[in-house]
């Protein structure tokens, strides 16, 4: 069996599509080359991969219908819409008027209302953590639920640099929490660099939210467009909501 | 075709296609040229969904989840030839959404009081779910998809997601040839398995599976 022949069986078999006679002439290939076993395994996972991609952008589509229909649901909700909007008119008059006595723009005094309705702060989960902790992580953990973040960001400094993400995390939040807004951002840069796809949604959603709160909204977009762009990314919804409420 | 919310142009959208012409889009086109399709799905039976969903324990956030689920599984079944053209798309959309919603119930353990026939409804569904399941690797392998390239990324969904003849992705990717279609597929799948097999977090994957 050639190369090219070997390619077809080897996508039929990932989607399931052999017929009776090529599952007889694969076998007879496993028998002659049983490395070929791995190979298959990892084509069907690359297959699957890019149909796990293909899904993430059916779901954005469905998303973007959704949240364009979700204005024209049936009678009564009309109603509560017009409310919602009477509510929303009433509340950007008294910020209006919130900015003008206290001498902000209304960006600023926007951005802020903005932040301290999505901020809170990353919760670790200590359970996966294993039975052995370092001191000084318990330390900084006890601090940091307490919310004493000046003190949690002075017992794990000395450590950053061979922390894990999670740690890092903590250790962006609490830095901006003590208003050290260039090691939190430079963590948060780590965080993303390390490539780590549970973190690296969190770190995004985060530097956004910091941007956010120094009134930096230039380049909030571009910082989400990855959690934007993936409707299973964590927070997906929250990002979209941040980028509908800046944008107007 | 513009979108906006309103009432009329909703209306209009629901009539512009039949179920038939719905699902014969979704078969021959990828996703975005199916965007007229896939509204008038929205348009037309999300509601219906959501009445069953918010009846039965459910938020409308939970409707939204369902239906987009549901939808999902439709597009699948349709790419893979497993839609039946004898099934009317209302009740085949109702099957598959009520059969969803059982099972995620029955899992948050709120089907105590199931009837022998919600229980039989939910083995039949299972036949026509349609939804593929992943794992974490194949998860991760998806999000580095963008790596290859937007070309590459564009003709390996097309001929592994939305299950295009190469001929047609010939044309559709303005190769001369489908032989040329074809070697730059090849290409495109070789420039993921580097990519992959070079992610660390993949490596360890490997690792622990093997």
């Amino acid at each position: 069996m050639n190369n090219k022949e070997l390619e077809i069986l080897k996508d039929k078999h990932a989607m399931g599509t052999l017929t009776d006679i090529e599952h007889a002439s694969l076998e007879v290939e496993l028998l002659q080359n049983p490395s070929l076993a791995d190979e298959l395994k990892t084509h069907k996972d690359l297959i699957k991969g890019v149909q796990y991609a293909g899904e993430l952008e059916l779901q954005n589509m469905l998303d973007k219908i959704h949240y364009q229909q979700s204005g024209n649901t049936p009678s009564g909700n009309k109603r509560s819409y017009k409310m919602f909007y009477i509510v929303g008119l009433v509340i950007l008059m008294g910020l209006t008027a919130f900015f003008l006595i206290n001498n902000r723009t209304p960006e600023e005094v926007n951005t802020k209302v903005i932040f301290a309705s999505l901020y809170t702060q990353y919760q670790p989960s200590l359970q996966d953590r294993g039975t052995t902790l370092d001191a000084s992580i318990v330390s900084f953990n006890q601090a940091y639920l307490s919310e004493d973040y000046s003190l949690a960001l002075s017992i794990i400094k000395p450590f950053l640099a061979e922390s894990k993400n999670d740690i890092k995390l903590m250790a962006a939040i609490a830095a901006n929490e003590s208003d050290d807004l260039v090691l939190a951002d430079n963590l948060l840069d780590e965080i993303i660099a390390s490539k780590d796809f549970y973190f690296v949604d969190h770190a995004l959603w985060y530097k956004a939210l910091f941007k956010l709160k120094t009134n930096d909204t230039e380049t909030i977009n571009e910082i989400l467009t990855p959690i934007i762009e993936n409707s299973k990314a964590d927070h997906h919804k929250e990002a979209l909501d941040l980028i509908s409420k800046l944008n107007g | 075709m513009v979108f906006t919310n309103t009432t009329d142009e909703i209306t209009i959208i629901k009539q512009l296609m039949t179920d038939q012409q719905i699902i014969a889009t979704i078969k021959d086109y990828s996703i975005k040229n199916c965007e007229a399709a896939l509204n008038c799905v929205y348009g037309r039976y999300y509601n219906m969904i959501e009445s069953f969903i918010t009846q039965n324990n459910g938020t409308k956030d939970d409707a939204k989840d369902i239906f987009q689920e549901t939808m999902i599984s439709l597009y699948n079944n349709v790419k893979n030839d497993k839609y039946s053209p004898d099934s009317k798309l209302s009740t085949y959309l109702f099957t598959i959404s009520k059969n969803i919603w059982y099972k995620k119930l029955r899992k948050k353990g709120k089907m105590s009081n199931l009837e022998d026939n919600q229980h039989k409804q939910i083995a039949s569904g299972e036949d026509i779910h349609g939804q593929l399941e992943y794992t974490e690797q194949q998860k991760l392998i998806g999000k580095l998809l963008h790596k290859v390239g937007q070309e590459c990324g564009k003709i390996l969904k097309l001929f592994y997601f939305e299950k295009m003849r190469m001929v047609k992705i010939a044309d559709k990717m303005d190769y001369s040839s489908e032989q040329v279609a074809k070697n730059q597929k090849s290409k495109c799948m070789k420039k993921l398995r580097i990519v992959v097999m070079s992610n660390d977090n993949i490596q360890e994957q490997l690792r622990n599976s093997y």
